[in-house]
This record gives structure tokens, C-alpha cells and sequence, in this order.
């Protein structure tokens, strides 16, 4: 079982490689330790018209995010190498990335800790586990986000 | 520790202590030692069951967010597959008898035929939405019991009571669920109000645990009613928990809040649940707890708390407001 979804989340995460050449469509940046989480959360996301990265941890949020240039990130906070903080600190001192809102999804929550965030700049936190419905909401409010139409199938 | 505190501050400890200084007999000092050692036991107790709780919800955070992204993602996308199979159904029936036609579509017809397709189709979505349902009450629980064992107890917060009763009462349905319905009646204009959320926690629950006890005991064939409301009275909040069980006896009422008086065998009391209460509510608060009961039919605890409404403070701000926000 833990095959097939590794296998499947493989594949989707190559089609939206492939997909991110369009310049009009909003870059977004998707960055959390648990494979499972991405891939499932990149399922729903796959009708709508935008530009999905991902990373696995801050560090490699970071380096995404120089590549593609997100105009939103969603982010995890505990993880390894570089957690979520490291990652809007990094984002906070480059030019390019310094005022790309932040979306938070986090399991652990508190009050002290979500007053450091605002004071970082982020712009809504929402704890785990979060419905698709409250997620694309958030979206929705920083960046174009519709559904897109595709062509009919042609036969193989 | 809070509990320890308690102990030394609630009236018949105050007494003892009192009757310690006039005449401090050894067993008197033993006794009350032992009451001491006992509270503390239990408080550590409830927070390492607590802590452990905070633990298991934030496990149980992201296998449940992806188990609800992906039933939610097979839901809608066998939505689809069914908008396509019904202009399947659709072609296949208004196919012309013709030979060429039933050729090219014999292997489809076979693919239909070689397992109860209709079945499947009506059971499919609703095994999701089941499924879904299922995902959506841990998912409550889960949050339930994070505020629930929140481990910041030691500071003051700006707290929505309605939400803090609410996620008690998903926590302790299992101590309710098979003899009482729990109804709701908050006041919808409370402000937020400055307390201790997780001692308050422990008080909410303790008087609930306390009204499902009491409904047992009557073992009526039919379920009981416990109704938690909550009001505005002047500068004061009050939350009533009213239940429809024994009531409290004349004979036992100045006793309850006695620590370590119960009515209940072993294993079920410890006597300690109103002396908590007590506690948390009078000292730690400012408030008042109190009730009226009547034998036979039930009994209405009221807690009431000052109303210093806090100025709202954006760094209060939690989920549900910028849920709310964003809608
Ligand atoms: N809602 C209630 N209805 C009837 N009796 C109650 C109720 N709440 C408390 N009591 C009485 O008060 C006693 C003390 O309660 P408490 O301090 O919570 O300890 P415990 O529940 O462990 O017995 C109970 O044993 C019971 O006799
Ligand atoms: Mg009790």
C-alpha cells in the first residue's frame, strides 16, 4: 500500500514539474515533511489553474522557492533540516521572496507561538488537520484560483 | 502545583489547619499529610493523562489530514467517473442493432456484465461519505483534545467559553453518551474572558461526569438530559449544568465540596471533583459555584465567572478567526 501512494505521488509531483511553464498562472509553493500529506493535498488541488511546487523541508522550500518564485507558500512548521520558521526567515532577507504571503498549517498551536508568527508576517494559520474547503478559502484570498478546463481525452 | 494549593486553601482544610495549631494531635497531622499526598498524586496524575493526550492528538494530526484530503478527492472524482459511465449507459442503450456496432461495444458489454457494476455504483459513495464522516468526528475529537489538555496552563488567557465547554463535551461522550443527551444553549454574544482554559476544563468536566453519574443512578429505562447553558448576567458569565438525576440530599449538602466526600463506591469517586472545582472556580478566578438540586429530580450546578472582557487582542487570534475571516 505505501508503495502505490509513493509511486502515485512520484507521478503527480512530475506533472506538475512539467506543467510550470506558463507565466500567467499563480506559482505556488507547497512545503511539508510528510510525503503522504503533500501527495493528497496535491490530488485536490490538481483540477485547479495554478503552479504547484513542493518541498519536503524549509531547506528545500527555500531553494524551491528561488526557482519558481511563489506568489503563495503553504507551509508545515515542525520539520526537518529547516523548519517552517527558518524557512519565512530565509524568504523574509531575499528580495524576490520577501513579500509572498504565508499560509501556516501546523498540529501544534499556541498562543505565544502564533503571536511570533504574525509578528513574522504570516498571514493566516490553520491547524491540522485542516478541511480542503477552509484551505482553498485561504487560497483563494492571495492568489487567482479557479479551476481550469481541460481537452478531451484524444485516444491513445 | 495548582491542586496543592487547593488543598490548603479550601474551607475544611482551613479548619483542620486551624484545629492543627490549637491542639496538633500527631494522627491529625498524619491524616492531613496523607489528604496532601494523595491531591498531589492526583494532579500529577491528570497532567501526565493530559500531557499524553496532547501527545496521541498531535500523532493523530496528519494521518488524519490526509486520510480526509483523499476521501474527499475520491469523492469528488467518483462523482465524475459516474457522470461518465451514466453517458455510457446512455450510448450502450440507444445503440442501433447493428452488427458492426454490437462487435466494437461487445467487450464494454462484457466489462459490465462481469461484476455487479450497479451495485458498486450505489455503494461506492456512500462508503466514502461514510468514511468521510468518520474521518471528520476523529478530526473533531483530535481537536477537541488538544484544546482539552492545552499545555499552557500556568498562563492566563483570553478565552471563548462556548468553544472550551464544546470541545468538553466531545471529550467526555464517552462518560455520557449511554445515559444522558447533551443539549447546548450558549449565549451567542459572550465575549471572550480571561481564565486558566485548562483548569476550567477540569471543571466542566467534572460537573459533567458528575450529572451522567447521578442519571445512572436512578437507572431509569430512558435516557436522561444534561442541558449546559451559558448567560450574561451583568458583569458575571454563568454556566448552568443542569442534569435530571438523583439530586443531592439535604442531609449531604454542605458536604459536597468536602475534599474526599463521596457517595460513589470505589473505583467510581474519589470526592475530590467539587473540591477541585472549588478551587479552580473561587480561588483561581474570582468566581462563584453553586447549586440547587432537588431529590428525585436533578440538580443545576451554576459556576459563575467575572466578566472582564478583554480588549481583543490580535494576538488572540486563533483558527476559527481567520476561518471566519476568510468566509
Ligand atoms: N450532579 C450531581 N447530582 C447528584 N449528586 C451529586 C452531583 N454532583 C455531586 N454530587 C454528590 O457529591 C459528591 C461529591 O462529588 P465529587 O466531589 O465530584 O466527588 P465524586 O464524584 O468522586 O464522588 C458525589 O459523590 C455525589 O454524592
Ligand atoms: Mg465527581
Amino acid at each position: 500500500m505505501g508503495d502505490t501512494a509513493a509511486v502515485a505521488f512520484e507521478k503527480s509531483t512530475h506533472q506538475s514539474n512539467r506543467v510550470s511553464s506558463s507565466h500567467s498562472r499563480p506559482s505556488v509553493l507547497l512545503v511539508d515533511d510528510d510525503p503522504y500529506v503533500i501527495a493528497a493535498m496535491q490530488r485536490n488541488l490538481h483540477p485547479y489553474d495554478i503552479d504547484l511546487h513542493v518541498a519536503f523541508h524549509g531547506f528545500q522550500g527555500v531553494t524551491e522557492a528561488l526557482a519558481c518564485e511563489p506568489d503563495l507558500v503553504i507551509t508545515d512548521l515542525q520539520m526537518p533540516v529547516a523548519n517552517g520558521i527558518e524557512l519565512m526567515q530565509c524568504l523574509s532577507h531575499i528580495p524576490k521572496t520577501r513579500s509572498v504571503p504565508i499560509i501556516i498549517i501546523t498540529g501544534r498551536h499556541n498562543m505565544t507561538l502564533s503571536k511570533r508568527l504574525r509578528s513574522l508576517g504570516v498571514e493566516a494559520i490553520l491547524e491540522k488537520p485542516v478541511s480542503f474547503e477552509v484551505l482553498s478559502k485561504q487560497i483563494s484570498q492571495f492568489i487567482r484560483f479557479e479551476k481550469q478546463s481541460l481537452p478531451f481525452p484524444s485516444a491513445r | 502545583m495548582s491542586s496543592l494549593t487547593s488543598v490548603s486553601n479550601t474551607s475544611s482544610d482551613a479548619t483542620l489547619a486551624h484545629s492543627c495549631e490549637l491542639n496538633p494531635t500527631n494522627q491529625e497531622l498524619i491524616a492531613s499529610l496523607l489528604a496532601l499526598e494523595s491531591q498531589l498524586a492526583q494532579a500529577q496524575k491528570l497532567e501526565s493523562v493530559g500531557q499524553l493526550a496532547a501527545g496521541i492528538a498531535h500523532e493523530l494530526n496528519t494521518p488524519i489530514q490526509f486520510v480526509g484530503d483523499n476521501t474527499r478527492f475520491l469523492k469528488e472524482s467518483f462523482q465524475a467517473i459516474e457522470g461518465v459511465l451514466q453517458s455510457i449507459d446512455h450510448a450502450m442503450a440507444s445503440f442501433p442493432e447493428n452488427e458492426a456496432f454490437q462487435e466494437i461495444f461487445k467487450p464494454v458489454r462484457d466489462a459490465y456484465q462481469s461484476f455487479d457494476i450497479a451495485f458498486v455504483r450505489e455503494e461506492i459513495p456512500m462508503a466514502i461519505d461514510q468514511t468521510l464522516q468518520g474521518a471528520e468526528n476523529v478530526a473533531r475529537i483530535v481537536r477537541a483534545m488538544k484544546v482539552f489538555s492545552h499545555p499552557g496552563t500556568k498562563e492566563l488567557q483570553a478565552v471563548d467559553l462556548n468553544s472550551l465547554l464544546e470541545s468538553t463535551i466531545t471529550v467526555s461522550r464517552n462518560e455520557w453518551k449511554y445515559c444522558a443527551l447533551v443539549e447546548t444553549q450558549f449565549a451567542n454574544n459572550l465575549p471572550k474572558i480571561l481564565c486558566y482554559p485548562g483548569e476550567l476544563n477540569q471543571v466542566f468536566l467534572n460537573l459533567i461526569v458528575n450529572g451522567a453519574h447521578a442519571i445512572q443512578s436512578r437507572r431509569l429505562d430512558t435516557l436522561g438530559r444534561i442541558k449546559i447553558q451559558t448567560r450574561i448576567s451583568g458583569d458575571l458569565v454563568v454556566i448552568d449544568f443542569e442534569d435530571t438525576g438523583t439530586g443531592i440530599p439535604d442531609a449531604i449538602r454542605n458536604r459536597v465540596f468536602d475534599p474526599f466526600f463521596t457517595t460513589k463506591g470505589v473505583g467510581k469517586g474519589t470526592g475530590q471533583g467539587l473540591a477541585i472545582c472549588y478551587n479552580i472556580i473561587v480561588k483561581m478566578h474570582g468566581g462563584r459555584i453553586e447549586f440547587d438540586s432537588v431529590e428525585g429530580k436533578g440538580t443545576v450546578f451554576h459556576v459563575t465567572l467575572p466578566l472582564e472582557s478583554t480588549n481583543s487582542d490580535r494576538s488572540t487570534t486563533t483558527l476559527l478567526e481567520s476561518e471566519s475571516r476568510s468566509s
